[in-house]
């Protein structure tokens, strides 16, 4: 059997059996992991802290006969602010679900795993009010590293300009004129559109600088959910539990 | 074709239903059913059958009770001043078996996970904040399990009873007695530094 190191964020944990865990992580080069952490549900465990949700974690891999066996964990970074405060833990939670949903085994995307540590290391230091725009930010460049990235310019049906187009067509993922038809569609009012251009184009660290309002960022989530759910064939439990709770929060 | 007698591949079925059964495990548990006699198997069934029937969640701490109220609720000779909130009913017997707790639980029935969609609104948090704020209540132990959940849990419930104006306090993470600090991870290792004590 191999054996292997890699360096993996911690998104998910499920018991298995009487004291131990199946760790869904995603791997530096993007590709998912589920490996089985012996005993780790017992106090006295020796990684049962290391692969809490959130950590990056540098593994030693034991190749198993269905999964992989992890043999010793080393935390690189603990993320643990995000893990003692609701709201961080809440925001964290979308990340880490999302990358559950859109990683696979074997299938690498090592954006990916830059992406999300820049995520969670933006959520410990940003303010409770920014974590919805680093939400935002993260589902929006998360899409486009899964494929989907949305335009905003041209219309996506005959690609005459359309920046003024409040139309958005959900599964072209850009804006559709009023003369086109171009399936399902979604409202993208002006101040959500120039949102999301702007973040776009910033880091995940200069994402909480952009002083995007609470209400825009509220109806960002809401745009971005409905494009997610339209290309994500799972359910994003988290995502819909925070969006309730944003929605909840700005009334 | 059929490796089984239709009655064993039914039992079978239903034992691998069951949490940590594996077929195999279901197999060796249905031939030690068979090999039995049929008092021990009924024995078996009938106790399934009746705790199925008996048994419920305690109007109010959500215990499990065979009548209105679970043994402890019943137990007037406890400390109605203090209430240790934790996930599951095996925690209660957990806490009771370390002799140290008097006061009356109360049992959430899960912890907030957002990644499996388990909101405040799925668990018993209503209920609780009744019980608190119905007065006489003058400290809350929050024992949910130390892991993201948990902490979770103990956050939201926090940030939810201060303002009743209750003691809310969290059971202590730290290192495992008879264990050797050199193998304590960062996080227990700096949460057992934070919660130090200073000595008698």
């Amino acid at each position: 059997m191999l054996t292997r190191r890699v360096r993996a964020l911690s998104l998910k944990k499920t018991k298995l059996g009487e004291s131990d865990l199946i760790v869904t992580l995603l791997a530096e080069d993007g590709c998912q992991i589920r490996a089985v952490a012996k005993g780790s549900r017992k106090p006295g465990s020796r990684f049962g802290a290391r692969v809490e949700p959130f950590s990056v974690v540098d593994l030693l891999l034991h190749g198993g006969r269905t999964l992989d066996i992890i043999t010793d964990a080393e935390t690189a970074v603990s993320h643990a602010p995000l893990r003692a405060d609701y709201d961080r833990s809440q925001a964290g939670s979308v990340v880490v679900d999302f990358l559950d949903k859109v990683s696979v085994e074997c299938q690498a995307e090592d954006r990916l795993f830059g992406l999300a540590c820049a995520t969670l290391d933006a959520m410990e230091a940003a303010g409770t009010g920014e974590l919805l725009c680093l939400v935002d930010a993260f589902l929006l460049k998360g899409m486009a590293m899964h494929g989907y990235r949305p335009q905003f310019d041209a219309c996506v049906g005959c690609g005459a300009p359309a920046s003024g187009s409040e139309r958005f067509a959900l599964e072209s993922g850009g804006p559709v004129c009023d003369g086109c038809d171009c399936g399902e569609v979604t409202h993208l009012a002006a101040p959500v559109r120039a949102a999301l251009v702007a973040m776009m184009r910033a880091r995940m660290a200069d994402v909480a600088d952009l002083g995007i309002p609470g209400a825009v960022a509220a109806d960002t989530l809401a745009f971005l959910r409905a494009y997610v759910v339209y290309h994500v064939p799972a359910r994003l439990k988290a995502l819909a539990l925070y969006e309730a709770e944003a929605r909840r929060d700005a009334r | 074709m059929a490796y089984y007698a239709p009655p064993i591949a039914r039992l079978l079925a239903e034992l691998e239903r069951l949490p940590g059964i594996g077929p195999k495990s279901a197999q060796r548990l249905a031939y030690h059913i068979l090999r039995g006699d049929a008092d021990t198997a009924g024995r078996l069934a009938d106790a399934i059958v009746e705790v199925k029937r008996s048994i419920h969640f305690c109007g109010r701490c959500f215990n499990f009770a065979e009548r209105e109220l679970c043994d402890i609720c019943d137990d007037t000779g406890r400390d109605a001043s203090a209430i240790c909130v934790v996930e599951e009913p095996r925690d209660v017997v957990a806490i009771e078996r370390t002799g140290e707790f008097r006061g009356y639980y109360h049992v959430l029935q899960g912890a907030i996970s957002p990644i499996d969609g388990i909101g405040p609104d799925q668990l018993r948090v209503r209920e609780l904040v009744a019980r608190v704020g119905a007065g006489g209540i003058t400290e809350v132990i929050l024992a949910t399990d130390p892991d993201i959940e948990g902490e979770t849990t103990a956050l939201y419930l926090s940030r939810l009873l201060k303002p009743l104006g209750t003691r809310v306090t969290r059971i202590a993470s730290g290192l495992p007695v008879g264990g050797d600090l050199e193998y304590a991870d960062e996080v227990t290792l700096g949460r057992a530094l934070e919660a130090r004590r200073e000595m008698d």
